[in-house]
């Protein structure tokens, strides 16, 4: 026994024995409960989770090969876009021909 | 702790006894840590269960099931400050006592008068000598327990109880003076 303790025993909370072993069954039983709840809804998220995550795998998948369909036909529309052409007269010096002009401009002209 | 240990493995192999028993060992030191913030041994109550409800539901996010008890002392705690904040008792006493006055008188004092004065008494202190002097005389926690659970050094446990004895003893001896010397 240590010379300087403080008797603190009637705040001990299982002084009454049986009381507190029920408090005790109570509690665990709830709480028991509790986390299989908790669980149940833990495991529908994860059942969900993996469709989900697949899904959105495939759908990523889709895109990419959507994409790279899709670049070389925007690289060729740059091409042909009359800025660019215009552009490439410029830079190699090239003289066009007012039809060459003409179809250049007058086809995006017709296209809008 | 080992039992401890071997009991979260078992609690999270889905074992309802398992269960049981660690609720049967922790329930009380948590009771503890929560009456050592809330001060009310009702509220604490209310704090000690909800606390191990958000503890179980988290119980497979302890990384450390040897250190089982701190954790759960941590969410006690965070959840008893979060009770007194909410209900505005940063300041809380306990229940005032009745017939405290009474103590005076040459007839023993009732057990609901004692305890409302250890009570009174124990809100003298700070928190955490609060949770040091409840958990090592009545859990009957090492320091070293202490220690480890409260994320404070023996040296601090220590500390904190001698300073947390002797102010019961100065708050308590005019009051219940036969009370204070039970432990002797």
């Amino acid at each position: 026994m240590e010379p300087d303790k403080v008797d603190l025993h009637l705040l001990d909370p299982a002084r009454d024995e049986l009381l507190w072993r029920r408090k005790i069954a109570t509690l665990a039983a709830r709480a028991w409960l509790h986390r299989q709840e908790h669980l149940s809804v833990t495991l529908q998220l994860l059942r969900w989770t993996r469709p989900a995550l697949a899904m959105a795998v495939a759908a990523a998948l889709v895109a990419m090969v959507g994409a790279s369909w899709v670049e070389p036909r925007a690289a060729t529309t740059i091409a042909t876009e009359p800025v660019y052409q215009f552009a490439a007269w410029a830079t190699t010096d090239q003289i066009p021909s007012t039809v060459t002009i003409l179809e250049t401009f007058g086809g995006h002209h017709v296209a809008e | 702790m080992p039992e401890t240990v071997a009991l979260i493995a078992q609690v999270r192999a889905g074992n309802e006894a398992a269960f049981g028993a660690l609720v049967a060992a922790h329930l009380r030191p948590a009771y503890l840590a929560a009456l050592a913030i809330v001060c009310r041994p009702s509220d604490a109550d209310d704090v000690a269960q909800d606390a191990f409800l958000i503890a179980f539901e988290r119980l497979d996010s302890c990384r450390e099931p040897a250190r089982f008890s701190g954790w759960l002392l941590r969410i006690v705690r965070n959840h008893a400050l979060n009770w007194v904040a909410r209900r505005r008792l940063h300041d809380v006493l306990p229940e005032p006592p009745e017939q405290i006055t009474n103590a005076s008188a040459p007839t023993e004092p009732s057990e609901p008068v004692v305890r409302a004065a250890l009570l009174v008494a124990l809100s003298t202190l700070t928190p955490p000598q609060r949770e040091v002097v409840l958990l090592h005389e009545i859990e009957e926690w090492s320091h070293a327990e202490i220690a480890a659970a409260l994320e404070i050094s023996e040296v601090m446990s220590r500390q904190h109880l001698l300073v947390a004895r002797r102010r019961l003893r100065e708050n308590l001896t005019p009051v219940l003076p036969q009370e204070v010397n039970h432990g002797t």
